[in-house]
This record gives C-alpha cells, structure tokens and sequence, in this order.
C-alpha cells in the first residue's frame, strides 16, 4: 500500500487506504474462520462416516431384520395395519441401506499439514467469492473455491497451489478505476465479508449443535476414561440385531422360507 | 459438505442425495437417543445396585421390613432403567436377581426365570450361568441338566469361572453329558487357574484319584492348598487330611489340626469331626475330651450322624460332659434316624435290654436289623441270637444260622462258635461236623475259651475230625487258661478216661 510518491493524498485516498487496511484484517480472519470452519465439517463429515460404518450398519441391519418380520407378519395376518407397518418398515429398511452405503459412509478421517492449511487460508483471502465485485467475478470465485475446497478435503497441495496461481494471473484480478470506485467496491466488499463472516459464526454453533458434534463430543469425553463408545454403541445394536434375527427366524412361516 | 456446500459448489443434489442426508441424520439421531437412553438406564442400574448392596448390608437380625422396602426400591430402579433401555443385560440380570430372591419364599422363580434368560440370551455370562445353575435345580423351569450345561458352556467359553468349574463338575458326575474327566479336568483347571478356589480343591481331587489326568499327588496337595488359602472349607478339611494321612505330604498333625481347625471354624461338619478326635485322643493338643465334646456337638447339631453317634457315646460313657444315658439315647437316635448303623445297633440293644429305654423287644429287632442289613457285626451277631431264643419273633434257626454266619464271616469269634455249634447240633442247617469244626478253630485261634473247649472235646470224640486226645488235650488246656472250668474238668476227664483205656490196653 506504500507509496514512493511523495504527495498528501486526498481525503478519499486516505478513506480509501484505511478501507483496505480493514478489509486485509477482514480477509485474514475470513480465512481463518473459513479453514475453521472447513476443517469442522470434515472432521464431522470423517467421524460420521467412522460413525455410519461401526454403528450405521448395525442399524441397517436391525432394520432390514424387522422390515422382514413385519411382511411376514403383513402376509400371515392380511391386514391393512400389518401391511402399512411392512411398506413403512421396509421403506426404513432401504433408507437405512443406502445412508450406510452412500458416499457419506466413506468420509475417512483426515489430518491436513499445516502447510495444506496455509495454502487453503491463502486461497480462502483471495478467492473468497464474498470478495467479488460483480456476478462474472462471483460466478468465477465461487468456481474457483470449491475447487480449492475439493483439494484441500484431498490433501493436494499442489492444485491448491495451482489455483492460486491461475487466479492470481487472470484478468480479473487486475483492478483499477479510480478512487470513488474503488473505495465504493471496497467497502461492498468489507460488507460482503462481513456478513460472511457472521454466517460462518452461525453455520459453526449450527454444526457444533448438530447431533453428529453431540455425538463426537461424547466419544471423544468417553475416551480420556478410556471407554470405546461407539464400541458400546455397537455392541448394542448388534444385540438387538441378534435378538431381531432370532424372533424373525423363530416365526413358523420363516422357517418353512428356509 | 453439506446441501448447501453443494450447491455453492454448483452441485445441484439430485433427489436420491437429499434422501440420502435424511438417511443419514436419522440413523445419527437413533445413536444418540440410544446413547441418551443408555446413558440414563446405566444411571438407575447404578442407583438400583447401591439399593440393593444396602439391602445386603443389613445386619442379619434387621428389620425385615426394611430389607424387603430397600429390595423392592432397587428393583424399582431396574425397571426403570429397562424402560429406558429393554436390553440392557446388567439391568435384567439385576433384575433377574432381584426377583430370584423375592420368590424365594414362594419357591417360584418364573419372573427371575424370564429375565435371567432375556439377558443370557443376549451373551451375559453372569445370567448364563445363573440360568444354567435353576436348570440344575430345577426352579422355575422342569429341571434339565442337559440344558444345564448348555447355558454353563455358553458362560464357560466366555471365560466365567463359575461356570467353567459347573461344567467341569457337570462332565465329572455325567449330568446332561456323557461322563468325561478329561473334559472335567481341562473345565476344572481353567475356573482354577483363575483363583476360583472350589474348582482348585476339585481338580487337586481329579489330580489325586488320577481321573481324567495321571495321577499327581504333589499336583493334588498343590492345588488343595491353593483352595485351603483361599479360604475354602473343603479344601482345608482335605489338606488336614493329607496331612494326617501323611500319604502326599510329610505327615504332620499339627498342619492337620490348624487346617481343620480353619474349616471347623467355617462350620465343616466332617471338620468338626477331625478336630473333635484330636481332642479326644490328644494329637498335637493337649487331651481334652470337654473340647472333643464340643467340637462333636457342633458337627452333630448340624445333623452329622457320625457325630450324634460320638455324642451318644460321650454321654453314655460320661467323657466330656456328665454321664447321662437319656441324653445318650437322644442323641443315637438322632444319628440311627440317619441311618448310622452303630447307633441302630446301639438304640436296638438299648430296647431289648431295657436299660434306659423302655425295653420293646420288637423295635429294637427292627432297629438291630436296619444296623445289622448294613453290616454291622454286633448288630448280626444280636440278630442271630434274637432268632436263636425267639425274642419278639418266631424262633427261626435258620434265620438265627443266616445271621451268625454274616457276623461269622466277618471274624465275630463268638458268632463263629455260635455257628459251629448249630452246625454240630444241626440247628438250622443240616448237621455237619467238619463245618462245626472249622468255625470252632476259627473262633478258637481267635482265642474264644469255649470254642476251645468245643473244639476239643470235637478231637476228643473224633466228630468231623480225626480223634486226637493229644490235640484235644492242647486246646482244652488252653481253654482252662482262660480260666474256663468247664474244659478243665472236661481235660481231667478225658485224662482219667485215657488212663483207664490204656490200663486196659496193658492187661
């Protein structure tokens, strides 16, 4: 923002120059709180999916088990009750299956380098698309940041780095139309960022509110006394499973299915 | 990365992805209400087992009332708790339990029944075993040893040791499996080697009959002991009996008084016993026959027959406490209810004889033989005697021979006489002079002056032996040694009588 040229400037200039410095310290903390934010999510995302394969699977399987006994149970007794209960059962039954089987259940755990994590912030205070000036520049950021989310949550640096390279050297990047609009551009764009920056709050208590955060929160408090919850949790299941299976088989008309 | 991620990312969700996230958040949702459920059911648990150890901690002669009232609230706890969780297994063990003891009195155990199995049925050991321990007996359910040892072998194989020592003993006796003591033993060791000392003491037996394993008496006394430390009565009682017999251990009387003592102390009947001859016979204690009364009592009160007929004797013999013969009776009786057989014999000649009991020929005939059908000699040998003479029966030689020869056969020197002469009287049985005189010898070596005698004057008359005056001559005089003048003046006799046969042979 220095400059060599040795003139006073004028008082838009000066509001001008005081803009940007408040934008720079907004963008940083944007940065952050989007990486934060970021990270939360994936985090989630991986015990969810640790969650979906322990435990998830077991329900699937105690569903599938009771979907089966109740249209054995809508085929013995003819009913419209016992028929509604084995559509409904099995409707469980199948959302069950595919929550356990879909791409939410292969979220593996993910560790990013701190050098992953700079290159992400990086991104995140240049291209945030919060920070564009028309929609072209909004369509392109937007663009621009799921990709650089897509390879931060794959831990490639290198496309992180090639992102920043590619939006550093476009078009658009380059500004410049006098003062009144840039000082007009800059301070939509701390507005921008701003209300950005309240939303991330928001979408951070939602998320640590969720029942997954909950249920991480209780994991990870299970295990400095050394228990394994979700051990537990699926030993549980597996019981009722168990218990399940029996009944099912027990029922006179399974046995003749077998 | 949630919707709406997505859709920043352009990623418009198809309708299979949004119905994918309900998936997924309701089967989260369903974790944490189970947990939550978990959680608080774990809490009752927790409250209901503090309930109930008070319940256990009050003192034996407490308020029954109050017991039942801190019962009943801790079995309100696991119900609670099950409501919250229905398949918590701790809770419907505890609950199993509470029940167990709740219908005790009324000896019905079908709710303790319904949720021991709930639980064993989930895998909690604990209930396995409890479920196969009423197969076993037999309460709340037809009893089953085979189903016994499919619920104990469910427990065993997880590990639980009292059930790994139940299948053990379940293989040893054969109950619900064929008999095995490979199986026993290998059952036996495992509940052993973890400390659990019941199963130490069976396989140190195991190890010291040689069942199911080469027989080991180092290995027996070793394990033996490692149950007698853990305080197991059996165990001690049996490790003072290796130490008195000397058989596995040096023999030391001392050890064998302070194990015994150890399982006396515990209320071992057979313990009390032991301890009560070292007493009375002075082994490695002062000779104390009050003590020896005392350590008796205590066995025989808890109904050891062996002991009611030691207190019979010390009453009768006034050893140890003050002679008294009623007391005596009182105590026999006790013991011959049980099927003691010296007290049988004792009560039966107690009523024939009419000393201290009214006599009553008749139920002291049933009473001797009850004792003399187990083979008591004395009994026999009375018995014979009571059909000899015909006392409260029909006079039956034949019966009074049946009996003689039972004690006769078991070396009763009087009975052997008694024998010999029906035979050479033929009483009973058919005359037989040789048989006469091979029960007189037998009594006779045994010392018995008149079967001396009788065997003598057998040689002096040649009847079912050679006649022989020198070996009649022998065994009269041996007779009148004893001071039995009937085969000295039978001696003189038979001497006179020879004299005059070789006078006559002379002229």
């Amino acid at each position: 923002m220095s400059t060599a040229i040795n003139r006073r400037m004028s008082p838009e200039e000066e509001e001008l120059a005081k803009k940007r410095e408040e934008l720079a310290l907004l963008q940083a903390k944007l940065a952050d709180r989007e990486l934060f934010l970021t990270n939360l999510r994936t985090e989630l995302s991986a015990f969810e999916g640790l969650y979906l394969r322990q435990v998830g699977v077991l329900y699937a399987e105690l569903d599938e088990w009771n979907a089966r006994a109740a249209e054995l149970r809508a085929e013995e007794e003819c009913t419209e009750g016992a028929r509604s209960a084995a559509t409904h059962a099995r409707t469980q039954a199948e959302e069950s299956h595919a929550a356990v089987h879909g791409e939410a259940a292969e979220s593996k755990e993910f560790t990013p380098s701190s050098e992953l994590k700079s290159l992400y912030r990086e991104a995140a205070k240049r291209i945030h698309p919060d920070l564009a000036t028309d929609e072209a520049d909004r369509h392109k950021r937007e663009q621009l940041m799921s990709e650089a989310n897509a390879a931060y949550q794959r831990g490639d640096a290198d496309a992180l780095i090639k992102i920043l390279e590619g939006y550093e050297s476009s078009p658009e990047s380059v500004q410049g139309e006098g003062v009144a609009a840039d000082l007009v551009r800059v301070i939509r764009q701390i507005r921008q960022v701003e209300s950005r920056l309240s939303q991330i709050e928001v979408e951070i208590a939602n998320l640590s509110d969720s029942d997954i955060a909950k249920l991480r929160d209780k994991v990870e408090a299970a295990e400095t006394e050394g228990r394994h919850l979700l051990a537990e949790m699926a030993e549980d299941v597996k019981r009722r499973v168990d218990i399940a299976r029996r009944t099912f088989e027990a029922r006179p008309a399974a046995r003749a299915k077998a | 990365m949630s919707n709406e991620d997505d859709k920043k990312a352009g990623l418009v969700p198809s309708q299979s992805v949004a119905l994918l996230r309900t998936g997924v958040t309701s089967l989260v949702r369903r974790g944490a209400q189970d947990l939550l459920a978990r959680t608080e059911a774990d809490e009752w648990h927790r409250r209901g087992r503090s309930l109930w150890e008070k319940a256990k901690a009050y003192p034996e002669d407490a308020d029954i009332a109050a017991v039942r009232k801190a019962r009943e609230e801790a079995a309100e706890c696991f119900r609670r708790g099950l409501l919250l969780d229905p398949n918590h297994t701790g809770l419907q063990f505890s609950l199993g339990l509470a029940c167990y003891v709740d219908e005790k009195p009324k000896g019905d155990y079908t709710e303790a029944v319904l949720w021991f199995r709930k639980a064993a049925e989930q895998g909690y050991a604990r209930a396995q075993n409890a479920l196969s321990e009423l197969f076993h007996s037999g309460k709340g359910v037809p009893q089953d040893y085979a189903e016994a040892v499919v619920w104990s072998r469910k427990a065993a194989e997880q590990g639980y040791a009292t059930a790994e020592h139940n299948l053990g003993v379940a293989y040893k006796e054969g109950q619900g499996v064929q008999q095995d003591y490979v199986q026993a033993v290998m059952w036996y060791r495992k509940a052993a080697e973890r400390a659990y000392a019941p199963a130490q003491y069976e396989l140190g037996r195991m190890y010291a009959n040689g069942w199911g394993v080469p027989q080991d008496v180092a290995q027996a006394a070793t394990w033996c002991r490692k149950a007698a430390e853990q305080g197991d009565a059996d165990a001690q009682y049996e490790l003072g009996c290796l130490y008195h017999s000397g058989e596995y251990v040096p023999q030391d009387d001392a050890k064998a008084v302070f194990w015994w003592r150890k399982a006396a102390e515990q209320g071992h009947a057979d313990a009390e016993c032991n301890l009560g001859h070292a007493y009375f016979n002075g082994t490695s204690v002062p000779q104390d026959y009050a003590q020896a009364a005392i350590w008796w009592r205590k066995a025989a009160e808890q109904g050891d027959a062996g002991a009611q007929n030691l207190m019979g004797w010390s009453y009768h013999s006034g050893e140890g406490v003050p002679q008294d013969d009623a007391e005596a009776v009182i105590w026999w009786r006790k013991a011959a209810d049980q099927g003691d057989a010296e007290a049988q014999f004792r009560i039966g000649r107690e009523y024939l004889g009419g000393w201290t009991l009214p006599e009553d020929h008749a139920v002291g005939v049933k009473w001797c033989r009850k004792a003399a059908e187990q083979g008591h000699v004395s009994a026999q040998s009375l018995l014979g005697n009571v059909y000899f003479y015909g006392w409260a029966v029909q006079q039956d030689y034949a019966e009074a021979v049946f009996w003689y020869r039972k004690a006769a056969e078991q070396g009763d020197k009087y009975s052997q006489r008694l024998l010999g002469q029906m035979y050479a009287g033929g009483q009973g049985v058919l005359q037989n002079y040789a048989e006469a005189v091979s029960w007189y010898r037998k009594a006779a070596e045994q010392g018995d002056a008149e079967a001396q005698c009788c065997l003598a004057i057998a040689y002096e008359e040649g009847n079912g032996v050679p006649q022989d005056f020198t070996q009649a001559g022998a065994w009269y005089r041996k007779a009148a040694e004893q001071g039995y003048n009937v085969a000295k003046r039978a001696l003189d006799d038979m001497l006179r009588k020879v004299k005059g046969i070789e006078h006559e042979g002379t002229r």
